[in-house]
């Protein structure tokens, strides 16, 4: 029982998975640096739960990001096809 | 196995038996609720209803002691998703016990003067009760969210 929230047409994406593999660090070592279970940092990567502001907060001092940098309104575009793009213009 | 730095794999500890049990447990509640209406008179004296309810007892000590992590821990030693998946379990199953008062009470008004039905009144309010009581461990269990070290945190 994930305790969803989503607002019909107002999900929250976040980048979360992706900043994890970069700085190499556990979904375990991560909760731990934010107080969370290991299990709340898998249900907000997979979009099951999204976290209130005081976690947002939290993960974004651990990564050293703004907030907005993780959670976006909007689907993130990813770093591959951001980068294949940049290279494909003139 | 030591949790690694850039390893999801941090616990060989699977699931196991949690969400069949919580489907036994509810399955069990449902054939004893089949029991005491088709027992011969009071179920508390009907040997198959009196198995039923012993067995019932078991599962949830068992499925109860299974997610005691969440279900049981203190407040401050949940985080805010844990903190909002029990006020949930913990909500429905106060809506069912109450849900499942009224239908006693109204079975029982419709049936007032019918004494075979009342007779099986205390094994299904009993039945009930137990099930309503029992609910906010049978979703834990359903939804595999124990509080503890169940999910093997692997990457998909």
């Amino acid at each position: 029982m994930s305790p969803v929230s989503h607002r019909e047409g107002s999900p929250i994406y976040n980048q979360l998975r992706v900043l994890r593999a970069e700085r190499g660090l556990s979904r375990v070592a991560l909760a731990d640096s934010v107080e969370v279970h290991p299990q709340t940092i898998g249900a907000i990567e997979r979009g099951d739960y999204f976290p209130s502001l005081d976690l947002a907060f939290r993960l974004s001092d651990v990564f050293g990001l703004p907030v907005e940098a993780i959670f976006s309104r909007k689907p993130f575009v990813p770093l591959s096809a951001q980068l294949y793009n940049k290279e494909e213009r003139p | 196995m030591t949790p690694q730095q850039g390893s999801d794999e941090t616990t060989t500890v699977a699931r196991g038996p949690l969400r069949p049990m919580a489907i036994a447990l509810g399955a069990l509640s449902v054939v004893m609720v089949v029991l005491s209406q088709i027992s011969d008179g009071n179920a508390f004296s009907d040997s198959w209803w009196l198995v039923a309810f012993v067995v019932w007892l078991m599962l949830w000590g068992m499925l109860r002691s299974m997610t005691r992590g969440l279900g049981e821990r203190p407040v401050a030693g949940l985080d805010e998703r844990e903190q909002v998946v029990r006020n949930r379990v913990a909500f429905i199953g106060y809506q069912c016990a109450v849900g499942a008062g009224m239908v006693v009470v109204l079975v029982m008004v419709a049936f007032q003067n019918e004494p075979d039905v009342i007779e099986r009144i205390p094994a299904l309010l009993t039945t009930l009760m137990l099930t309503a009581s029992a609910l906010p461990s049978i979703l834990l269990g359903l939804s595999g969210m124990d509080g503890e070290e169940s999910e093997s945190f692997r990457d998909e």
